[in-house]
């Protein structure tokens, strides 16, 4: 079974897959951020999200080599830190990737890291795309001259190609918004758990 | 000046001491479990963490082959000298806890 569903709370989606998890469902697989597969079990089991910067190949190698040996499954995730490390296994009450605040502190260092350089670099791409002034994305010579009709024809006509054009300088922004979105939750995360005790 | 990571956290200085014989990941989980009477439960991602860390600063080294799946660790000399130094700390606040005053009789 498929479901597709977009977060912007990272810290939403482990929970999110655990609750279907709870309904009798295991998470197999995900593609792209928003395609989610699961299969039906009668077993319980149990999901956690990392997140690692870019790693060197013997040290991938160890990362999950100590993960498997505790049981977990890497459902998704790779060494260059583009994306998130995605385990699951099944439930048998070590059910944490960090036992300690220090190492989940550092969790959440490593998520902020991460989406605060990524929102720094849209945000420089945002601001390449952005227009000298809104004429200049339509670029039909004399287009804001013309007089009805023949203004309506050369508008609509130029106006799927103004749209591409925008289109960079509305998305990079939208995904600036996102990231920092992504950035203050973990900072909140990570400001709780600095302040218990 | 202090050598870095000391004093060490309860995780890492379990880890270290079971590290004084050549161990792999889920092996250091349970005699850091043992040690520590069933009170320290070491997840994954947190001795991943802790090793990656003390490899970083050389106390401990990767003893297995690269081509093999179980990674087997172990403490290496400077490592040890950074256990000794640690034992004489701990040994320091007994004698606080003693006698009060920090004097050695």
């Amino acid at each position: 079974m498929n479901k597709y569903k977009f977060f912007l709370d990272p810290l939403k989606v482990e929970q999110w897959i655990n609750e279907m998890q709870n309904k009798g469902y295991r998470l197999t697989d995900i593609s792209m951020d928003f395609i989610y597969k699961f299969e039906e079990t009668s077993e319980d089991y149990i999901t956690r999200v990392d997140y690692q910067e870019m790693m060197s190949i013997p040290k991938y190698e160890e990362y999950l080599s100590i993960h498997e040996e505790f049981g977990w499954k890497h459902i998704r995730g790779g060494r260059f830190g583009s994306m998130t490390q995605v385990w699951s296994k099944k439930s048998d009450g070590n059910d944490e990737l960090f036992s300690d605040r220090e190492s989940k502190i550092n969790y959440y260092k490593r998520y902020m890291k991460m989406t605060g350089g990524l929102a720094i670099l849209f945000l420089f791409y945002s601001m390449l795309f952005l227009p000298d002034s809104p004429g200049m994305i339509f670029l039909t010579p004399g287009l804001w001259d013309l007089e009805d009709m023949e203004f309506w024809r050369a508008f609509l006509f130029e106006l799927p190609f103004a749209l591409m054009r925008i289109l960079p300088a509305v998305l990079f922004p939208v995904t600036v918004i996102i990231l920092f979105i992504a950035y203050y939750r973990m900072d909140k995360a990570k400001k709780e758990l600095e302040q218990e005790n | 000046m202090r050598p870095k990571l000391l004093p060490l956290s309860e995780t890492m200085h379990l880890i270290m001491l079971a590290l004084r014989k050549p161990l792999h990941g889920y092996a250091i989980m349970q005699l850091v479990n043992e040690m520590s009477d069933g009170e320290v439960n070491i997840a994954a991602g947190t001795l991943y963490g802790a090793l990656d860390n003390l490899k970083k600063h050389h106390y401990i080294e990767l003893i297995s082959n690269p081509g093999e799946r179980r990674k087997v660790y172990q403490v290496t000399e400077l490592g040890e000298e950074i256990l000794a130094t640690e034992n004489m700390r701990l040994k320091k606040f007994i004698s606080l806890y003693e006698n009060g005053d920090g004097s050695n009789e």
